[in-house]
């Protein structure tokens, strides 16, 4: 019986492993020449190598305003990502706006926004305009919104109805403001307000308290004409100083650092290509797209043709939009940036309607924009990337580290900023001033990074002032 | 029947099957997936599509059975290395290619004392001995040699020095890559390469549709080849890749990549 | 003296005295009478505060302005122990005395004292342009709001509805 029994064991075995031996010699052979072996990617499928858990979820960032200003009757501070208190006032919006999103909202206009402006309320924006249906979507698939594209939201409370609040949106496209109103209590909301604007900082007003967002009939009294929702600094401000490292000095001998990024762009690292040029950028080259990291700090990836890239995942326009900017930030996570760094989309996304695109991103640090030298990259933004019919055919980011520094510099107001704009140009009294912000702009002459102001106009021309400062403060 | 007896008829049915399968799969078994095979039946199916259709000879016996599957690996181009900025030598770069003459001791130069003279002269260079192989032939201008580039066993197409021997000069020239792969390892993990059944069609297209046609092929080789991602610019290091070389009787040569089966240049 | 000594003297004086005014005013005095007031009235237009009279709960109080380029503005405050409009001083102890630039815009903050505000705003051109704009603001204390507005919220009217 024994005997017997080791019988059957030993067929069972021969037979699984002729079905082994079979299964694997399928496997083996090359079906054909060009590309890779399909089988061995099938493989490769069921046995991932690598899990990359991301904690980034882009339907979130999206929903994050670049901006947040609370205001408490006159009282107005402004906070923007870096801010310690953000996270807690963000999560309290994102609840209002869940809300919204399941509401018919009525027709307001623009003088009860700015009364909300003056009294107790929370002004939020984002860097770009978005589609109104875009938004929404990232807060419930069964949204009701009719807003064709929105940038700008605020959220007031009345003291007489603590179960209610009232959140206003501008439609962009034809500027009508929309009225929302919810039930969610009030007293977080009011609590936020009360703490964190309970002094002003003496700094910042809007045009509108200004009242100079409205034009003068007296001719002798020219003057310039700001946009009512302008936040103006009216005392001089104390911004940090900021100083820049190359990530990519001498890249073509760190592959822990470009190695990680090959892969993110899809590259199978037993086919790849490297080169090394004569001014040690590397390029790496495979079937579908050239991937070359500069020695002065900057990734490009061009594909061969617009129908092979990166392939990007997400079935609708929506998901695929959002896989891009999923994209963006884990290349970005990859390199290596300082704590005090983020990153905001800059190109809009209310005109996109399908699967090809340009998304554009900017970086910030101490809550100002840092402007690209464009002649040193030939970029405007510090991330632009290209996608046609759902995959990347161009990607393009500056891999330069941008960190705190350790001193100061004392900028003037923001009037002073607009009376140094020369005034034999005619232009700037022909135009109204619709945003005027500082942001961290490369001196060619001296070399350092300062922050500048900058203005833009009804048209989105965006242009620098030139203002001498005198000398650093520390 | 009794049931022993079928299980026992099972087993041996079933163990001939399973060393039919290792016999048959040998050199690809579970796991060892260092070269490719290419099995008799396409090796006869290429010879006769190349006769029929091109009217072009091949020998079965030229055509490899297995091909080593082998990684890309990264070569120095010679003329940014250190070694040619250490050199003694007054060496003048033209392109990819450098040349230069040297003054020698010696009248005249016959196989021995060339080899000799040109090792050292190759080691002076920062070329180790063993990355290359010498061949001699004769010119009507007088005895000359080249060194094809190896890497391990393998022979690096495009990376060759040749010199011609003169009355105490030696003059020599061409291009080089230095690699730092002294033996190269084979892996489970390489992608297996292209058989050369498409490249040798694709190679008697052109070899049949040119000026002068070529008639039969008379080698089929196997190496690397250096390869720059743009045709305009050199760069300091480049990715060698696996590559087939057939020549045909007429001398000319068609280079193609062995991982995808593309052309990549042809030498008359 | 002679009598001409005193003719002199007294021609001096008068000029003296004639030139006192002149002086102050160019040189932005540190007080001004309480009925000082303006040569023109074309030089600067108050944004905010919107009326003359006006009240408010934030001491913090902005004025701003359009005006011609060029103008200096200084801003003073009825002193009522001395009479005097007294001239606004920020936290430096400098004097509360801007130009205005090429943009045409002026403002300033400054800090209010409970109770009513006399705030005095002078805009020179020259030793003898100027316009004088004299506001009343009113600072009402918390304590003080949240009794009138319990009064009001018993009727259904929000205080913050009336001071918009």
């Amino acid at each position: 019986m024994k005997f017997e029994r080791f019988k059957s064991i030993l067929l069972v075995l021969l037979v699984i492993s002729s079905i082994v031996l079979t299964v694997n010699k399928w496997f083996n052979e090359k079906l054909w020449p060009d590309g890779y072996n399909f089988f061995s990617d099938v493989k490769n499928y069921f046995v991932p190598d690598k899990i990359n858990i991301y904690s980034f979820d882009p339907v979130e960032a999206v929903l994050r305003p670049s901006k947040i200003i609370i205001n408490n009757s006159g009282n107005h501070t402004l906070y923007t990502k870096s801010s310690t208190e953000y996270n807690s006032i963000f999560s309290e919006l994102k609840e209002i706006l869940e809300l919204a999103a399941l509401e018919k909202p009525v027709i307001s206009d623009s003088s009860e926004w700015d009364n909300c402006l003056k009294g107790k309320s929370c002004y939020f924006s984002y860097p770009v305009e978005y589609g109104g249906n875009y938004f929404f979507t990232h807060l419930s698939k069964e949204h009701q919104n009719s807003v064709k594209s929105l940038q700008e939201f605020v959220v007031t409370i009345d003291n007489r109805v603590t179960s209610s609040v009232y959140l206003y949106l501008r439609d962009t496209a034809n500027d009508n403001v929309v009225k929302y109103r919810l039930s969610h209590k009030s007293d977080v909301l009011n609590q936020i307000i009360e703490q964190t604007a309970y002094s002003s900082d003496g700094i910042n007003y809007y045009s509108f308290e200004l009242n100079f967002d409205a034009v003068s009939d007296d001719q002798k009294k020219e003057h310039i004409v700001i946009d009512s929702d302008v936040l103006i600094n009216i005392s001089p401000k104390s911004i940090a100083s900021i100083g820049e490292q190359n990530l990519f000095n001498n890249i073509a001998e760190h592959p822990e650092l470009y190695s990680p990024i090959l892969s993110e762009f899809g590259y199978n690292t037993s086919a790849i290509r490297r080169y090394v040029e004569t001014d040690n950028s590397a390029v790496f080259v495979e079937n579908y797209g050239t991937l070359k990291f500069h020695t002065n700090g900057f990734i490009d990836y061009k594909s061969v043709n617009s129908s092979n890239g990166v392939a990007l995942s997400g079935e609708t326009i929506y998901e695929c939009i959002n896989a891009g900017i999923s994209f963006v930030n884990r290349v970005s996570m990859m390199l290596g940036f300082s704590g005090d760094m983020y990153w905001e989309i800059s190109s809009d996304i209310a005109d996109i309607t399908s699967k090809s695109f340009k998304l554009c991103f900017d970086y910030y640090i101490n809550d100002n924009m840092i402007i690209i030298p464009e002649n040193d990259y030939s970029m405007k933004h510090a991330v632009e990337m290209e996608v046609s019919g759902g995959k990347i055919i161009s990607y393009k980011q500056l891999c330069r580290n941008y960190y705190t520094g350790d001193y100061h510099i004392t900028c003037s107001s923001a009037i002073d900023a607009i009376d140094s704009l020369d005034s034999d140009d005619e232009g700037v009294f022909a135009d109204v001033i619709s945003d005027i912000f500082t942001a961290y702009t490369f001196n060619t002459e001296t070399k350092i990074w300062q922050p500048m102001w900058y203005i833009e106009n009804s048209e989105g021309d965006i242009s620098v002032i030139s203002v001498d400062y005198g000398g650093a403060g520390v | 029947m009794s049931w022993k007896r079928i299980k026992t008829f099972l087993i041996i049915l079933f163990l001939l099957i399973n060393l039919y399968l290792v016999l048959s799969d040998s050199g690809n078994l579970f796991g060892s997936k260092t070269s490719t095979r290419i099995d008799e039946k396409s090796i006869t199916q290429t010879v006769d599509i190349l006769a029929e259709n091109y009217n072009i000879k091949l020998d079965k016996s030229i055509f490899p059975t297995s091909i080593d599957n082998l990684n890309n690996i990264d070569v120095t181009n010679y003329i940014y290395s250190e070694e040619i900025t250490n050199s003694d030598y007054n060496i003048s770069v033209s392109g990819a290619k450098f040349s230069s003459v040297i003054e020698t001791d010696t009248y005249s130069y016959n196989e021995t004392n060339a080899k000799k003279e040109f090792v050292a002269l190759l080691s002076s260079l920062g070329i180790k001995e063993g990355t290359y192989k010498l061949y001699f032939y004769k010119t009507d201008a007088g005895l000359a040699c080249y060194a094809q580039g190896y890497v391990d066993k393998y022979p690096l197409f495009n990376s060759s020095i040749s010199a011609l021997f003169g009355s105490r000069r030696i003059a020599f020239g061409g291009q080089w890559y230095l690699s730092n792969a002294e033996n190269i390892e084979l892996t489970n993990d390489t992608i297996q390469m292209c058989a050369p059944s498409s490249v040798l069609i694709d190679a008697a297209e052109r070899a049949t549709t040119t000026e002068t046609p070529s008639n039969s092929f008379e080698k089929i080789s196997y190496g690397y080849f250096a390869s720059y991602y743009d045709e305009y610019q050199l760069s300091k290091t480049a990715s060698a890749i696996p590559c087939y070389v057939i020549e045909t009787d007429i001398g000319s040569k068609y280079y193609y990549d062995a991982l995808n089966g593309n052309f990549l240049k042809q030498e008359d | 003296m002679s009598k001409l000594s005193k003719l002199i003297t007294a021609v001096i004086l008068i000029f003296v005295l004639s030139a006192v005014p002149v002086i102050s005013c160019f040189a932005s005095a540190n007080s001004l009478p309480a009925y000082y007031s303006g040569t023109v009235d074309y030089l600067i237009d108050i944004r905010n505060p919107e009326t003359i009279v006006s009240t408010t709960t934030n001491r913090n109080c902005v004025i701003s302005a359009v005006a011609v380029k060029g103008t200096k503005v200084t801003l003073y405050a009825y002193n009522s122990a001395t009479g005097t409009y007294e001239v606004l001083k920020n936290a430096y102890g400098e004097k509360l005395e801007t130009y205005v630039g090429s943009s045409g815009l002026y403002v300033q903050q400054i800090t209010l004292k409970d109770g009513l505000n006399s705030i005095m705003v002078v805009a020179n051109s020259s030793s003898v342009t100027y316009e004088v704009v004299k506001l009343e603001i009113s600072l009402l204390n918390k304590g003080y709001m949240d009794n009138v507005n319990a009064k009001f919220k018993s009727n259904g009217i929000g205080v913050t509805d009336i001071f918009r």
